[in-house]
């Protein structure tokens, strides 16, 4: 009798472990299914995508939902044309770089973190590096083909990678570098490229260090209050972050004394190594930039526009010139709230290209087609050679190269 | 009776004294009191006898820039901070008087700490809430030489009140904890240890209120920072994650401090408590739906935001009204 009932209940549990393993073998599979089609929405062990004109794969392809890509932007004209669009996926940032093969723009797509190399004079693209960092945010690119990039972690918290991007003669290479300090406020490179220095919020205002690749950072200064973005021209700068109807000011960072240079409304400005200075102010909505050189004989120009939209390029050499110029995107028009809400995102401008020249004053209008797609203009950058001139459009964060010579 | 008479002779010498004070000498007087570089100055020239009808000279580091009968006022411009400027006046009786005039600056710098979103490039600025934080930079100069601020005193005045627990020796930077009542005008004198060189600075701060936006959290980019999601917003897609900023909200007790609250419709959403700020919206067919946030802040009884949005998810065209 006591055999019998032993049995039952034996048999009974077996049946019950049976039972239970297949449901949780059934409740895994169904957690995988899920994790798979997450993983595989956000692009985790896709294929690599094998676009009809080359073999680099492009983020902008592989996704169906938009992100603010103008449609208007399929009309966009070929690479034949003074103005051509090198990348229609949103980047972080671009830089150019001397090679021995001429001028390449680096840039970085925002969705991988991966790194290409465009060559403007083919047009032809190639892949730096595929190591996957997604979202980023900023790259900030030096002269020598370094790259900070910037990022968020899941706490929103800042990251900085200092990373420097080589091309292994056989396939793209893994990127190494070093981490800087989290939260890095603000970050900018020397104009030579070998040094660094960056921003960091402490409880008592900011801290300000100096350092280089694979050096230890120093600090250099301090200040009481925070809002500081950095420059650097031939000495680092601080600049208080513009705001519409509040002055800013212009310091100088020299021997750790602050030093006031110029103080103005929403100041804003881009500086560079010899003295060429492009300082904007924004009063009751209406912007004004002066371009400026230390040059005794040149004339000031000035322009309805603010810095971030100016970049400084010198005229191509097969000119017989070495005159400095600079290229600015005038908006058409601005609300009474810029420029915070532009810089907030909730206000684009369309903007028509100028050239000044930092000698004469003289302003020429460029790019008047007027099939172009409408710009908004933002962190504009010309070529060491002065032939290529590169740009975001705040709109829809896609890359952008004005050929300024053939 | 020797002893009273004594007494009252040597109780009464001050009186004595004061009745026959010798006559004053030629002085100065400087309008503003507190000389900034480049600012115009009028220097009065007091204690003239026959004012009105005596000549005066008026030298400026020597060089005679004015004169003139009755002429006990003469305007100068002053030079840069850390250059002295010595003005003489001479009289016709031979008298003269010498003012020596130190032009100084404070630079007054502010920030706020409110919210702004990651990379932002523009100003945090005043919201309610906000820990207000200024830093005076003096530029005060004895014989071409800058004062350091560790042998300076600073006296800060908020919206006119004197506030001595923030002022003092070398207390260049001062932090205005979260208030309620919002802050209009802060003021700094800066003066060396005997009180002659002094500087002053004053500023009124601009105050903003917080501003309510959205951003679509894209699965592959981020947070689409550069482009915030308007109040009518059309999408392809039935999933999408938003992403709230309550631009300028004061930071006063930390991000944590500002707490937010997610309704779907009129239904209340439940959030992910270690990342409010996002919400998730999933629909299974599509829909238009009302996402609204609403923005309360610890630090402030005052803050008290929200706004709405409507959103349609699914196929392109289809929801819209």
């Amino acid at each position: 009798m006591n055999q019998t009932v032993l049995r039952i209940v034996s048999l009974g549990v077996m049946v019950l472990c049976v039972l239970s393993l297949a449901l949780w073998y059934t409740a895994l599979s169904r957690q995988k299914a899920t994790i798979t089609t997450r993983d595989t929405a956000r692009g985790y062990k896709a294929e690599e995508p094998v676009p009809p004109i080359s073999l680099l794969g492009s983020t902008f392809e592989n996704i169906s939902a938009e992100v603010g890509a103008s449609r208007a932007s399929s009309s966009v004209k070929t690479r034949s044309s003074r103005i051509y669009r090198v990348s229609q996926a949103p980047v972080a940032g671009m830089g150019f770089k001397k090679t021995n093969e001429g001028v390449r723009l680096l840039f970085v797509e925002r969705a991988t973190g991966h790194i290409f190399s465009e060559n403007p004079e083919t047009g032809s693209i190639e892949r730096i590096s595929n190591m996957l960092i997604p979202r980023m945010y900023e790259a900030l690119w030096n002269t020598n083909g370094l790259v900070a990039l910037r990022g968020l972690d899941e706490n929103l918290a800042i990251t900085t990678f200092v990373a420097s991007p080589e091309r292994s003669t056989s396939s793209a290479s893994v990127l190494t570098g070093q981490f800087l300090p989290p939260n890095i406020d603000s970050f900018v490179w020397s104009p030579s490229g070998n040094d660094f220095a960056y921003s960091l919020l402490t409880d008592a205002g900011t801290a300000i260090y100096r350092g280089a690749p694979d050096k230890k950072p120093s600090l250099i200064a301090s200040s009481g209050v925070r809002d500081w973005g950095l420059l650097w021209s031939d000495r680092i700068l601080a600049l208080q972050r513009p705001a519409a109807n509040t002055n800013g000011a212009l310091y100088s960072l020299g021997a750790g004394v602050w030093e006031k240079l110029l103080e103005a409304p929403a100041l804003s400005i881009t500086a560079e190594t010899d003295g060429l200075v492009i300082a904007s102010s924004v009063v009751g909505g209406s912007p004004s930039a002066t371009i400026s050189s230390s040059s005794a004989v040149s004339r000031r120009a000035t322009l309805p526009t603010v810095a971030d939209k100016c970049a400084w390029g010198s005229l191509p050499k097969t000119t017989g010139r070495e005159e400095r110029i600079a290229y600015c995107a005038v908006p058409e028009y601005v609300s009474r709230e810029f420029p915070d809400s532009w810089y907030r995102g909730s206000e684009h401008t369309t903007d028509t290209w100028w050239s000044i020249d930092a000698v004469t004053g003289d302003s020429k209008k460029m790019l008047t087609d007027s099939e172009l797609p409408s710009f908004d203009v933002m962190r504009p950058l010309v070529s060491s050679d002065g032939r290529y001139l590169a740009f975001m459009n705040a709109r829809d964060l896609s890359l952008w190269v004005v050929k300024l010579s053939d | 009776m020797r002893f009273l008479i004594i007494v009252l002779l040597l109780s009464a010498s001050p009186l004595y004294a004061q009745t026959f004070q010798a006559p004053l000498e030629p002085s100065f007087s400087l309008s503003p009191s507190i000389v900034t570089p480049g600012a115009t100055v009028l220097i009065t020239l007091k204690n003239v006898e026959n004012a009105r009808t005596t000549m005066v000279r008026w030298f400026r580091d020597g060089v005679l820039v004015g004169s003139g009968i009755g002429m006990t006022d003469m305007q100068i411009t002053a030079s840069n901070a850390g250059i002295t400027s010595v003005v003489q006046a001479q009289l016709e009786s031979g008298e003269s008087a010498e003012i020596r005039i130190q032009p100084t600056s404070v630079d007054l710098l502010w920030s706020a700490d409110s919210y702004v979103a990651p990379f932002f490039k523009g100003r945090a600025l005043a919201g309610a809430g906000s820990v207000l934080r200024f830093e005076a930079l003096p530029h005060l100069y004895r014989d071409g030489a800058a004062l350091p601020v560790s042998d300076l005193f600073f006296v800060w005045k908020v919206d006119g009140a004197t506030k001595k627990n923030l002022s003092g020796r070398g207390r260049n930077t001062i932090a205005l904890p979260d208030s309620s009542f919002r802050v209009d005008e802060v003021s700094v004198t800066v003066e060396n240890d005997d009180g002659t060189i002094r500087g002053t600075a004053q500023m009124r701060i601009p105050q903003r209120d917080t501003v309510l936006e959205l951003y679509q959290e894209h699965p592959l980019f981020g947070v689409l920072f550069h482009s915030p999601i308007p109040d009518q917003f059309v999408t392809n897609s039935r999933d999408i994650i938003v992403f709230g900023v309550p631009w300028y909200a004061g930071t006063a007790q930390g991000t944590r401090g500002i707490q937010y609250e997610w309704k779907l419709g009129e239904k209340q959403a439940q959030i992910d408590e270690a990342h409010p700020y996002h919400m998730s919206i999933n629909a299974s067919a599509p829909v238009s739906t009302q996402v609204t946030l609403s923005i309360r802040n610890t630090a402030t009884w005052l803050e008290d935001t929200r706004r709405t949005w409507t959103l349609f998810l699914g196929e392109r065209g289809t929801l819209l009204p």
